[in-house]
């Protein structure tokens, strides 16, 4: 039986895949030196879905379902049950759930800390009766998207912290980089490759340089691209838009199953029993359109209510990668109007066109690219290994292991650079990702932190070469904008260039009256291994007057 | 290729990581494919799920006649509609010459195997792009006929490696040489494979390093199979479902019937995962939706029958051996079910326990660990196995075939003593209706066990008595012979009479 045979210098840490549909925990077995996928109720891949019901016990209280259980409980229990939180994430309003007609409220970093903190608890489980380990994970490593916000970095890390992780170990680390560590481990040759990190809420691209210096190879990210709003969930809307359009000939499209204020004799609570089902049910047919030309879909009875609607319909692989969308199905108008007349060709086309983005973040060409790994469920679509296939003129490898396990068991490896630092391994050297920079008068950007730097074990920390000046005379204050920018700088950029993003802003106030350009202030930037940005600024002619903030506390 | 040549090619190529030697674990319920990691000097299990990170895939097959399609693997059971043929459970049928009816016509099982085996190591490639594959070993039951390994050689060279290097181990073998590998030091070594179709497990004596074994006890139990769990499950949740559509078990469709039968399988790992509580399902497939609950007790009642099966199954294996000189390896994925890792660390010391997650990995792993031995990747012991528990000889009957005599097989030579042949019927020729029992050496000279005959018979005309004939071993060289007469139509009707007779091999 493997067990973790050494005591850990650093406590012990669970390699986590916090996923917008599913998650996956694994661990580093240093008995066989291998990241070890830690099976949950039954299965290595857990739905991330929570379902809230009255406690038996007390009336005032909800107990909670997880997992497969909860995920199927959403087609009957659509109002109680949360599914894809992840894309929750970084927002602020409050996620609605309705429990025996009693309304509830959570915040998004609640109901993830929910989950993970059932992951916890069952990693606990299987590691003290089954790897025979006392005690419990005290740390984690939790993969988010590279192209994820502060504001989304942080609410994770919160969420894990109210799961009952240590506040001082739990790390972020980037999801490509955590899947490449897991192929690079077997790995002898020097390579760039690209992580192709489709999943079911987020894709990322990511380029990396794998080197194998004393015969560990030592990882290191040359540049990411990626969009947080494109995943497998978007590619089930297409199914989903193609079962509609068959729903309103079959119903004259008097029924309008996504306004659930509409008197269309349609209760509010069937819409939601009807977006669930056609959920599920384009998500099935989503996968065996991964490996048949065709698929059926029946749901007969669709609804019953004002009348019974059977839907019996077939989509083939062609449909499917042609469709293009019509219907909103509940999105905001501006997530919509992305996804509006796109078909699964055109949403694989702009991973294409992230990955463009990405090598030339990078100053590569595709032809410097020696090797490509796919990674996250949606890239088992025949249609990316393809187009992949086409675009670089060789096939893409899919993971050893498993292209939904490979980012989690890198996690783990991570675990145990942290738990082990003086044990051999992989290592990865943290770089950071965009140049950092401000805005200066004149919309001008200036570059504090450039791409590609190291970030030491204690955190990167660089003062900007320039100290900021007023601009006029006799300003109490000071503004300080940070941007990042997600595409290679020109030679003077400025901040309304393409891939310019405005991640914070706020004022040092304090400072003394005098002419323009007399006042000076010092900027810090610090970067940690999470690659979250800490932003200092201090008045160099008032000791103590000092602004110190994390990005993510100004959105 | 032989062994020899591939080895002198191996070394003359300088294969690398990209060139695979396959460990193939095809089973009747989930096969397994693993390879030999030349930079790691380790095997390692390919995940060919198809993303659903288990590294065992259902050996299943969906054969959809309109398109002439076949869908592979975990989607297989997942796109069962009761309309297109669903094919599992073919593995065992190896051998036999049997035909499956696909749905547009019938196709031979070992056609279908290699369909299934070519779809199999297409999924392998399919992770790794610049693999080469570059031969295939597959494990074999040490219990299959000639014909069923016969047939494995030609499923897997149908599924286009036919010039490939093909070897065939006994999954005892692969056991060992994944034992030796990874230092499981034993004295007595037991090894249990909790299948599909039983409970099989022997004990063997492990001489200098693997280099001589011998076979203390070995033994088979078909009803501690886990198909009966499957089948449990699946009687359930139809009772559930039978009971809300007010229906019956016995009319349900086939479209209904496949329904469940893919709710079951979805459902069987948390069923069975959910820590002694009870589990609410969900019946999402029908319309209205409903749920049940499975009560924690109700999961409990499957598995005790099991758990006392193994519990006299292990004592039996063990006979007058203390168990505190034993190791034991676990394989077969129903070994993967909590309950049963569970019932084997109460009867065994977890320190003696060998149980690694993947327990249905061990065979493949251990047959591409085998390859590598062979190729002098890796050291080699010499692997020589004594069978005490095994048939030294043929048993069988002369029957005339196109005019001449030959020697008919009942029980071949190298079988189990456990094994209990199938029941043959035979119409004698002769005017007492008696049966000669033969046997046949390895050198091929043939001598006479006995005579079973009735001993008072009503006088039948020469032809017309047909007999049922039972051999069942009792010792290596013992067997009890049974005879049943089962008359000849309605003019000479069955008496009834049985005859038991205990005959030894001189």
């Amino acid at each position: 039986m493997g067990t973790l045979g050494l005591d850990m210098e650093r406590g012990l840490y669970l390699g986590i895949d916090f996923g917008t549909t599913n998650s996956v925990v694994s661990i580093y077995n240093y008995k066989d030196g291998v990241a070890q996928t830690i099976p949950l109720d039954g299965s290595n891949i857990f739905p991330t879905a929570v379902q809230f019901e009255t406690d038996p016990e007390d009336e005032n209280k909800l107990s909670r379902i997880f997992g497969v259980q909860a995920k199927e409980a959403a087609v009957i229990y659509p109002l109680s049950t949360v599914l894809s939180i992840k894309r929750y994430l970084g927002q602020d309003e409050k996620i609605p759930v309705v429990v025996d007609d009693k309304e509830f409220s959570f915040a998004p970093e609640q109901i993830a800390a929910e989950i993970l903190g059932y992951l916890k608890q069952r990693a606990d489980q299987y590691a003290q009766d089954e790897l025979n380990i006392d005690g419990e994970f005290s740390g984690c490593v939790i993969t988010v998207p590279a192209n994820s916000t502060d504001k989304q970095k942080s609410m994770t890390k919160q969420a894990a912290i109210l799961a009952g992780f240590d506040p001082n170990s739990v790390y972020l680390r980037l999801e490509p980089a955590a899947a490449a560590i897991s192929y690079a481990v077997n790995e002898t040759k020097d390579k760039t490759v690209l992580v192709y990190d489709f999943g079911g809420g987020t894709f990322d691209a990511a380029i990396l340089k794998i080197e194998n210096n004393d015969d560990e190879p030592n990882i290191s990210i040359v540049s990411t691209f990626g969009d947080n709003d494109l995943g497998g969930n978007d590619i089930d809307k297409i199914i989903i838009d193609m079962i509609l359009e068959e729903f309103k000939k079959l119903t004259d499209g008097e029924i309008d199953l996504y306004n659930e204020d509409a008197d269309d004799g349609v209760s509010k609570r069937q819409k939601k029993v009807a977006q669930v089902r056609l959920q599920q049910v384009a998500n099935q047919a989503k996968e065996r359109l991964s490996q048949s030309k065709s698929t059926k879909i029946v749901l007969a009875p669709f609804i019953q209510e004002p009348k019974i609607i059977n839907i019996n319909m077939e989509i083939t692989l062609e449909d499917f990668e042609n469709y293009k969308r019509q219907n909103g199905q509940g999105d905001n108008p501006d997530l919509f109007e992305k996804f509006k007349d796109k078909s699964l060709t055109d949403l694989v086309d702009a991973t294409l066109a992230c990955i463009d983005k990405c090598l030339e973040a990078g100053k590569l060409a595709a032809s410097d690219i020696d090797e490509i790994f796919l990674v996250g469920g949606s890239s088992s679509i025949p249609l990316v290994t393809t187009k992949i296939a086409e675009k670089f003129g060789k096939e893409p490898f899919k993971s050893k292991i498993s292209p939904a396990l490979s980012i989690s068991q890198g996690a783990a490896y991570y675990c145990n650079m942290i738990m082990m630092p003086t044990v051999k391994g992989p290592t990865v050297q943290e770089v950071t990702i965009h140049p950092l920079g401000l805005e200066l008068a004149g919309r001008r950007f200036m570059e504090i932190v450039a791409a590609g730097i190291v970030i030491p074990r204690e955190g990167l920390v660089i003062e900007a070469k320039e100290l900021l000046t007023t601009n006029h005379d006799n300003v109490p204050s000071m503004a300080i904008i940070v941007y990042e920018s997600t595409e290679a700088l020109d030679e003077n950029p400025l901040v309304s260039a393409a891939g310019m993003k405005r991640l914070a802003g706020t004022s040092l106030r304090g400072i003394p009256q005098a002419p323009k350009g007399k006042e000076k202030v010092k900027v810090i930037f610090t970067v940690g291994q999470d690659n979250m940005l800490k932003v200092t600024a201090k008045s160099t002619s008032v000791d103590g007057l000092v602004t110190e903030l994390s990005v993510d506390d100004l959105y | 290729m032989s062994w020899k040549k591939y080895r002198e090619h191996f070394k003359l190529h300088r294969m690398d990581e990209d060139h695979f030697v396959l460990g193939l674990d095809f089973g009747n319920a989930t096969s397994a494919i693993a390879y030999f990691d030349v930079i790691r000097e380790n095997a390692e299990i390919l995940d060919i799920s198809g993303g659903y990170g288990k590294p065992a895939a259902p050996t299943a097959l969906q054969y959809i006649a309109a398109s002439k399609e076949w869908i592979f693997g975990e989607y297989a059971i997942l796109n069962a509609n009761g309309q297109d043929s669903l094919l599992t459970g073919f593995a065992e049928n190896l051998g036999g010459g049997a035909y499956l009816d696909i749905g547009d016509g019938n196709r031979s099982v070992v056609d279908i195997a290699a369909i299934y085996i070519e779809e199999l190591i297409a999924n392998c490639r399919s992770i790794n792009p610049k693999a080469v594959v570059s031969g295939i070993v597959a494990v074999v039951p040490d219990f299959v006929a000639s014909e069923a390994k016969t047939a494995l050689s030609a499923a897997v060279a149908k599924a286009g490696y036919e010039n490939l290097l093909i070897d065939l181990v006994e999954e005892r073998q692969a056991v060992f040489a994944f034992c030796h590998h990874n230092k499981i030091a034993a004295n007595k070594l037991m090894w249990l494979d909790f299948g599909d179709r039983g409970l099989r497990g022997g004990l063997y004596e492990i001489k200098d390093d693997y280099n001589t074994i011998e076979c203390l006890a070995a033994d088979f139990n078909e009803e501690l199979g886990s198909a009966f769990i499957d089948r449990e499950i699946y009687n359930l949740l139809a009772g559930f479902y039978c009971r809300t559509q007010k229906t019956q078990l016995d009319e349900l469709s086939k479209t209904e019937q496949e329904q469940i039968l893919t709710f079951a399988y979805g459902h069987k790992d948390v069923l069975l995962n959910n820590d002694g509580k009870d589990t609410r399902i969900y019946y999402n497939f029908v319309y209205p939706p409903f749920s049940e609950v499975v009560s924690a007790s109700r999961i409990a009642g499957m598995a005790w029958a099991w758990e006392n099966g193994l519990e006299d199954f292990v004592n039996r294996l063990l006979g007058n051996h203390f168990t505190d000189d034993i190791t034991v390896i676990c394989t077969g994925g129903g070994f993967e079910m909590p309950w049963a890792k569970k019932k084997i660390a109460q009867i065994f010391d977890t320190k003696q326990l060998y149980l690694q997650k993947n327990p249905k990995g061990i065979l493949a792993q251990g047959a591409t660990l085998y390859a590598a031995q062979k190729l002098e990747l890796l050291r080699s012991p010499k692997f020589e196995i004594a069978d005490g528990h095994k048939t030294q000889v043929d048993i069988g009957i002369s029957i005339t075939q196109g005019g001449k005599q030959r020697f008919y097989a009942i029980i071949e030579r190298g079988s189990w003593l456990w094994q209990k042949p199938k029941t043959t019927y035979i119409i004698p020729t002769g005017e007492n209706a008696e049966i000669e029992l033969l046997t046949r050496d390895e050198t091929g000279r043939i001598s006479p066990l006995g005579i079973a005959k009735f001993k008072s018979m009503p006088k039948r005309p020469q032809g017309t008595t047909r007999i049922a004939l039972d051999l069942e071993p009792t010792d290596n060289d013992r067997y009890t012979v049974k005879i049943k007469d089962l008359g000849f139509g309605e003019i000479y009707p069955a008496t009834g009479l049985v005859e038991r007779f205990d005959m030894r091999i001189v």
